[in-house]
């Protein structure tokens, strides 16, 4: 990582990352659709609080 | 910044040390997590829930700040920088990503630990598969990235090299 010494003209965004941009965003919203009709069992909030063994799939004694 | 090239390459092999070092630690991990969910071994499976904690506080917590700090640090001490080129962003993205799921999940873990050691079942509870295994394909493509350095300069980064062609012509006929 001691050079950037590349010849980069002028451009518009490289296709790697339109394509990254793409699949990063139907990823996301994939995630989404799961966690709204999924049922809830996980996301973002599991890791916030109210962790109880229903909501894990994990059987309480 | 200017750096001296002494001061490049230390900051290099920190970066590289603690991403390779959280790599393997997570790549281990996921080992627990799938003996936790599948051994046939009740004990061996709890044990693994138990050891998940302090492996994740203690080892990968640590090396994930350390590669993001140290990442940082060399992007701004090397010629590469934080905002030129779209390689750089994406690594950053994702080690943020992985950065804040990580630090989230740790309560889950904590609370995987606390069922393995109040009852005599493993819970057996996949989540740490699914969150270990999209860790290390994150990690891998962070490696493929630093490796490979995809072309592309962003806006900032296309401003500033004008800028540097400009002052090097200025030179070029000014001497």
């Amino acid at each position: 990582m001691a050079s950037s010494g590349r010849n980069e003209g002028r451009a518009g965004m490289p296709r790697w990352v339109k394509v990254s941009a793409i699949a990063v965003s139907i990823f996301a919203i994939l995630l989404a659709i799961l966690l709204i009709f999924g049922g809830g069992q996980h996301g973002p909030s599991r890791h916030f609080g109210g962790l109880s063994g229903a909501a894990n799939g994990v059987s309480v004694r | 910044m200017s750096a001296s090239v002494g001061a490049r390459k230390l900051s290099l092999l920190l970066h590289i040390s603690s991403s390779v070092g959280w790599f393997g630690a997570v790549v281990a991990f996921l080992a627990l997590a799938v003996v936790g969910v599948t051994s046939q071994n009740e004990q061996l499976a709890r044990s693994a829930y138990l050891v998940m904690e302090p492996v994740a506080w203690y080892v990968i917590v640590p090396l994930n700040v350390s590669s993001l700090v140290t990442g940082l640090l060399t992007s701004m001490v090397t010629s590469w920088g934080l905002r030129r080129h779209y390689w750089v962003l994406a690594k950053l993205l994702i080690n943020l990503v992985a950065t804040v799921v990580l630090l989230l999940y740790m309560r889950t873990l904590g609370y995987l630990a606390d069922l393995a050691r109040d009852d005599s079942a493993a819970p057996r509870d996949p989540s740490p598969v699914l969150h270990t295994g999209a860790a290390t394909v994150l990690l891998v493509l962070a490696m493929v990235l630093a490796v490979y350095k995809p072309r592309g300069l962003t806006g900032y980064g296309q401003r500033a090299a004008l800028r540097r062609t400009g002052r090097t012509r200025e030179n070029t006929v000014d001497g």
